[in-house]
């Protein structure tokens, strides 16, 4: 992206799976960043991101991504005017889990990332091997390149993840709960990669996520879904940021946090009821 | 060496031609076929061995056991079942009973060709379609789909044989089912070579769009690729490739399924790499298995009789071996 993104916005999206309506009317906008996805269990988050990438389910509304022209001018893309390889481009998806099928050495599957830009019958060449071990080599991850995507860490893989959304050059990552199956150390490894990347390459990404501590600690904005319905949506340099989020949680979780300054700097802690 | 298993596997292939036009009731010797390809042959009549029947025989069945062997990986890889192959799915028993059926309509022999791909197609399609029906794990439901199907083309095939002529068609429909490739010249090859050329390059071109599937259907799409058409145009290429040594050659069973187990067994899971050592395999495998089903006895016998015995002792040496290494529930 040569421009650099600059918003990622949802509007009036309805989604349904089967007959069951899942998701209400969610309208956002994000700025670049990290944006953390709240809700409990069944909330809808993974529906959101699905939607959002058009697989599978049927849904309403519009996802567009605002991309910034040379010239300072900004323009919208619409996604869902494109094709399936054209949205490819503009987002890619990080699932919860590596399919149990996949067998395949890291550095072809960081390789995948390019498939939007190859032709129907185009297998990835020299160049695409190249950009792929580039990219591996600037996440300093190298050395993973001839091991197994299933017979590395769980840590190890959400980097390779990392790695083919790079290669893809989209300009929004969505991400089902990356931090799920990692250990404390990693979770905390992967957001410092992770937000480090963002910057690095000017993308955004969406995480869905579990832990509140987490998500306070490494996101920019949060969008709260509760019940299929957008609940709201905070933004870190909100004035009232601190107690919205708290009141937030407390809606969602029935559980009071205070926040807590400690040396290492500000954390959460959770209230005993 | 980039390729080196491809290579050592095509190597393989190139001495089993040779070697097993050596055997037969006519021997040749290493030495006579130099002499035929050299043009300094003195007698005619082996070099008519030679080039009419042997090389004919063996260029055929190594394209129908490279075919089966392919669209066996291709199946497995695209519905991610390590158990599914042409004949479990009902393919082979779809387009079966599709020649079968052209056969006594005497039709001609590109009539045969296309109505077993059709019903091969039909067969394989209403497989997967059942398996969704069906519901339950993926795995076992596409087995038992396939199952249900083979049944269906079995009485379709029993009621064209009671239809049949008994003392002119029928023996030959029984034989011709069991495999055999007794009838294989020069004209049944260039009959059946350029649709099956067609059928490999297209899976070969899709080979790397084919490991991307491997991620899940949607993951791949999330990449960009139209799992969808991909499945369906990988799916019809396999078939052909069924479809088309199911016409002229019968039912050869087992082939589809051990083929593919075997190069996973010996050079890793890698689809790229095991696509043309898996075509290679099947040749080899085919070309061997034939010439043990022409010269064990003095008549030759059904080709599936060996492929089916050999394919039971591998399938049951991959099985115990995956149980030692411990990956028997994955």
């Amino acid at each position: 992206m040569s421009g650099g993104t600059v918003k990622l916005s949802a509007e009036k999206l309805n989604v349904w799976i089967g007959r069951k309506k899942i998701l209400n009317d969610i309208s956002f906008e994000c700025r670049l960043g990290l944006v953390g996805l709240l809700g409990r269990n069944g909330s809808g988050k993974t529906t959101l991101i699905k939607a959002m990438l058009n697989l599978g389910c049927r849904h309403e509304g519009e996802v567009s991504v605002e991309m910034q022209k040379e010239g300072g001018e900004a323009v919208r893309v619409r996604l869902s005017g494109l094709s399936g390889r054209e949205r490819a481009r503009y987002m890619a998806y990080v699932p919860q889990e590596l399919h149990s099928w996949a067998h395949c050495t890291v550095l072809d599957f960081v390789v995948m990332g390019r498939s939007p830009y190859l032709g129907w019958l185009q297998n990835p060449g020299k160049r695409d091997y190249n950009e792929a071990g580039e990219v591996l080599e600037a996440l300093g991850i190298s050395f993973l390149e001839q091991r197994y995507m299933d017979q590395i860490s769980g840590g190890e893989r959400k980097m390779a993840y990392l790695a083919r959304a790079r290669v893809q050059k989209a300009a929004w990552m969505l991400l089902d709960e990356p931090a799920a199956g990692l250990d404390f150390g990693r979770q905390h490894q992967f957001f410092e990669d992770l937000t480090k990347c963002l910057r690095e390459s000017r993308t955004g990404a969406i995480v869905s996520i579990h832990d509140p501590v987490l998500a306070y600690t490494y996101c920019d904005q949060f969008l709260i879904l509760k019940d299929g319905r957008m609940e709201t949506m905070l933004s870190r340099e909100d004035e009232d940021f601190e107690d919205m989020y708290l009141l937030q949680l407390e809606r969602l979780y029935g559980r009071r946090a205070v926040f807590a300054d400690t040396s290492e700097g500000r954390t959460m802690i959770w209230r005993r009821t | 060496m980039k390729h080196r298993g491809f290579w050592v596997m095509a190597g393989i292939l190139v001495l089993s031609v040779l070697i097993t036009s050596c055997i037969g009731r006519f021997p040749l010797t290493l030495k006579e076929i130099w002499e035929i390809c050299t043009g300094t042959m003195q007698e005619a009549v082996k070099e008519d061995v030679f080039l009419k029947i042997r090389l004919s025989r063996a260029f055929f069945v190594g394209m129908t056991g490279a075919g089966l062997a392919v669209s066996g990986l291709v199946y497995q890889e695209l519905l991610q079942n390590p158990l599914v192959s042409p004949d479990v799915l009902g393919v082979s028993g779809g387009a079966c009973a599709g020649a079968v059926g052209a056969i006594l309509m005497g039709g001609s022999a590109l009539a045969v060709q296309a109505s077993a791909l059709a019903f091969g197609l039909l067969a394989v399609f209403l497989t997967i379609a059942l398996s969704g029906l069906i519901g339950g794990q993926r795995t076992v439901n596409m087995i038992l789909a396939g199952i249900v199907v083979k049944a269906v083309a079995d009485a379709i095939i029993m009621g064209f044989k009671y239809f049949a002529d008994p003392s002119r068609q029928l023996p030959s429909i029984d034989y011709w089912m069991m495999g055999s490739f007794h009838t294989v010249r020069w004209t049944e090859v260039r009959m059946v070579l350029p649709v099956v050329i067609a059928a490999f390059l297209v899976l070969w071109l899709m080979r790397w769009k084919l490991q991307v599937m491997s991620l899940g259907e949607e993951e791949a799409r999330s990449l960009g690729i139209p799992a969808g058409r991909v499945k369906f145009i990988c799916i019809l290429a396999a078939t052909v490739l069924v479809a088309s040594s199911v016409s002229v050659t019968g039912v050869v069973a087992w082939t589809g399924l051990i083929v593919p187990h075997m190069v996973r067994f010996f050079t890793g899971d890698n689809l790229m790499k095991n696509f043309g050592i898996c075509g290679c395999a099947g040749a080899v495998f085919m070309i061997w298995a034939d010439t043990l089903a022409r010269s064990l006895t003095a008549a030759e016998i059904p080709v599936s009789i060996i492929t089916s015995a050999a394919g039971a002792v591998f399938l049951l040496a991959v099985l115990i071996r995956r149980r030692k290494r411990g990956e028997a529930d994955t």
